[in-house]
């Protein structure tokens, strides 16, 4: 079972992901922007975080860096999981730091698989 | 031409007059000119002729048309007529801007018709979804009852589901208790038969030993007959009477012991009997058992492969059900989806399309103004007027002429191509 903060905007899609994860037995925290996000990682160690691109305040991208800055967070898995799927975008993913891209709406079971892959 | 025609339609009247004052100078020194600057002056004169009424003659008056309203007077008429050229850039202006605002908004209805179809088959599909996962879970729990019930129309005396069959074989071990409670009666009378003829052996053993001391007797009877034999008859006698006595006695035992000999005999027929009766009643016992258990087995093995076989198929059905509510999981993304699309592209759309609209309102209010006839008031004919008093101030200055309507997101379509869904870097 691991510890994962999941951001997103949109609730329903926090609470899709948020379905998915805890039913696999995941230990699961939500935060609808960067800002909370990051709040929440300051205070909490999360063996993963799933973060959407476009919200509002800091965004999907930001967000990867700034946790990327922190020391609990600098080697963890960071998975984006976004309706983007531009290669440019996807390169500064990248580039931040991020560990994986997930392009939406995603299948349940492949999330579970691409997170078993990061975890191991 | 149509200008040019229009004009000497309205001066048609005057042209003689221009003409021959035209004409006058051309007159006056023709006498003295050579032949080659006449030929060359007589169509330069109709050149000039045309430059003259073409450009240089002022527009004529316009007659009040059937068309034109009744309370607007011919000056009003005439201002209006000259501003033509500004309301013909107006009106591009506005057919330029309603052209955008068309294409914008068939973008709009385009998304919104999208998102609609999205939605809309979206819904279909998660109530399709939750009616497969109700209908398996429904079949789930009928099978999971029918391992545990018996199966309707399937009456009759044999077992039919598991519950059945462990009753069964509870009646049929219950029913070997039993006899093996008789068994073990039977054998405490067998027991009992045994004691009785241990009793009569000892019986049988004082009867002997009473048989023996009778013939030692007899024994030590004749030895004193013999030593005896000549002293007197008297003695004799009762030595006699003491053999006789002796021989009673002994006839006496030999009854008693083929008597005991025969109840012995009477019992051991008798347990025998019993024995056999017994050895016979616990082969039938063990033999019915043996079938009854073995038909027992056969068939709670044949239920056992049906219980497995329910059992898989309520692992399929589960699996299924796990599918049916992945993809109602997906497609929810697609409604939110759809919807974070929908509600990215209204904002800066519509924003665009009023600011636009605001920029032609005040075009035309500032045109109305500088008409002379509307005197400061605007609208005061409503020639001009444009009412949007519902519109908001503008936020900011109005697009320039064919700046695009902004780019709808870049998002990757609902339902569209799934590939590099997932990339791990």
């Amino acid at each position: 079972m691991a510890s994962i903060l999941v951001v997103d905007d949109s609730t329903t899609m926090r609470q899709m992901v948020a379905f998915t994860l805890t039913s696999a037995g995941h230990d699961v925290t939500e935060a609808p922007d960067g800002n909370q996000a990051l709040a929440k990682a300051k205070g909490k160690k999360f063996d993963l975080v799933i973060t959407d691109v476009n919200m509002p305040g800091m965004n999907g991208i930001d967000l990867v860096q700034s946790l990327r800055a922190l020391p609990d967070c600098k080697f963890i898995p960071i998975l984006v999981l976004t309706t983007e799927a531009g290669a440019e975008l996807k390169q500064k993913g990248r580039s931040a730091g991020a560990t994986g891209w997930i392009v939406k709406p995603f299948n349940p079971e492949v999330l579970l698989d691409t997170l078993k892959k990061v975890l191991d | 031409m149509k200008a040019l025609r229009f004009k000497l339609y309205a001066y048609r009247n005057r042209l003689v007059p221009m003409f021959v004052l035209v004409m006058i100078p051309w007159l006056a020194v023709a006498p003295w000119a050579p032949w080659w600057l006449l030929s060359i002056s007589v169509p330069l004169l109709f050149v000039c002729a045309w430059l003259l009424i073409l450009h240089v003659l002022p527009n004529p008056p316009a007659s009040r048309r059937a068309s034109d309203s009744g309370k607007v007077s011919d000056g009003d008429i005439l201002r209006m007529r000259q501003a033509s050229e500004q309301n013909a850039q107006l009106l591009a202006r506005w057919a330029n801007v309603t052209r955008e605002s068309k294409l914008q908004l068939e973008e709009v209805d385009q998304h919104v018709t999208e998102v609609m179809t999205h939605a809309e088959s979206a819904v279909i599909e998660i109530g399709k979804r939750f009616v497969e996962v109700t209908r398996k879970t429904r079949r789930q729990v009928e099978l999971a009852v029918a391992l545990l019930s018996r199966a309707e129309g399937e009456g009759g005396d044999s077992p039919q589901s598991l519950t059945d069959y462990i009753q069964a074989c509870d009646a049929l071990l219950k029913s070997l208790g039993e006899q093996l409670l008789a068994t073990g009666e039977e054998l405490a009378g067998l027991a009992a038969r045994q004691e009785a003829v241990r009793e009569d052996s000892k019986r049988i053993d004082g009867a002997l030993d009473q048989m023996a001391e009778l013939a030692s007797q007899i024994r030590v009877l004749a030895l004193d007959s013999g030593r005896r034999g000549n002293a007197d008859n008297r003695a004799f006698v009762e030595m006699t009477d003491r053999v006789r006595a002796l021989s009673l006695t002994a006839d006496e035992s030999s009854r008693a012991i083929r008597k005991t000999l025969e109840d012995i005999k009477a019992q051991a027929r008798s347990t025998d009997e019993a024995i056999r009766a017994l050895a016979t009643q616990a082969r039938d016992a063990g033999r019915r058992s043996s079938d009854q258990i073995a038909e027992l087995t056969g068939a709670t093995l044949k239920k056992s492969e049906e219980v497995n076989r329910a059992l898989s198929d309520i692992g399929n059905l589960g699996s299924q059900i796990q599918a049916d509510i992945n993809q109602i999981i997906i497609e929810l993304q697609f409604q939110d989806i759809t919807q974070q699309k929908l509600q990215r592209l209204k904002a800066p759309m519509l924003t665009e399309l009023a600011s636009s609209w605001l920029a032609m309102f005040e075009e035309t209010r500032t045109f109305n103004r500088k008409l002379p006839h509307a005197e400061g008031a605007e609208g005061s004919t409503g020639r001009f007027r444009v009412s949007l008093k519902t519109a908001p101030e503008p936020q900011k200055p109005a697009a320039p002429a064919g700046t695009a309507a902004p780019a709808a997101p870049q998002d990757k379509g609902p339902r569209g191509d799934d590939g590099a869904k997932v990339e791990l870097f």
